[in-house]
């Protein structure tokens, strides 16, 4: 349950109902951004193949 | 700052409300412009911010929208009509004591009060673990009855602020 909040630009009043929230779907958008967060990771973890320590591959 | 400029003088009215899961705004003045200025604090982690007009819940929706944040720009969009418009690119995490700030402005179509566009900003503090970000976003909307009211949701556990209704 939650508080869903009814104003009113006529009257200037407003009204406050109590009812279930609505389901919250993650835009896709999301996908796109674990994708890249993944790709980072992976090139992390390349670098540091290569020697660098973990630092150095973070902060390029 | 102003993202989105009009006069103050323009302010029609302001609500204030408190753990609020959404925010609806009935009785637009059909064919005007009309802007909001959202402060609030979000009381959950993981946010996402959308609206709708009418109320309505069908495929009569488009967007696209960009974060501006430390890692740089990434853009979104939905290729086909979908059911919202998302404030933002992707969820947020919030800091519980900072407040986010969102700006929206609402444009009729021509000659068509059924139609509208949307376009706003969304700083908020966080989007993932210590970011700042910035959004900003587009939509629009075409109904089968002309547009008068719009409505804000959040994630459960709502959020906490004010809502400025500017109209010109």
């Amino acid at each position: 349950m939650g508080k869903h909040y009814i104003f009113d630009l006529k009257t200037g009043k407003t009204q406050i109902e109590e009812r279930e929230d609505e389901e919250v779907v993650l835009p896709k958008v999301d996908e796109e951004l674990e994708r890249r967060k993944q790709l980072k990771q992976s090139a992390i973890d390349k670098l540091i193949k290569l020697g660098l320590t973990k630092d150095e591959a973070e902060a390029l | 700052m102003q993202f989105i400029t009009t006069k103050k003088s323009n302010l029609w009215k302001k609500f204030s409300f408190t753990l609020a899961c959404s925010i609806t705004i009935n009785n637009l003045e059909v064919g005007k412009r009309h802007i909001f200025k959202i402060t609030f604090w979000a009381n959950t982690s993981n946010n996402l911010i959308y609206c709708r007009f009418n109320n309505d819940s069908g495929n009569n929706y488009r967007r696209s929208a960009l974060i501006f944040d430390y890692t740089g720009v990434t853009a979104g969009g939905d290729s086909s009509d979908t059911d919202r418009i998302y404030c933002q690119h992707g969820s947020y995490n919030n800091i519980i004591d900072l407040p986010a700030f969102l700006e929206a402005e609402l444009i009729y179509a021509y000659n068509n009060n059924k139609k509208v566009l949307i376009q706003g900003i969304l700083l908020s503090n966080t989007y993932d673990t210590s970011r700042q970000s910035f959004n900003h976003f587009t939509g629009r909307y075409i109904g089968a009855s002309d547009v008068s009211s719009i409505t804000f949701y959040t994630t459960a556990g709502g959020m906490t602020g004010k809502i400025e209704v500017y109209k010109e």
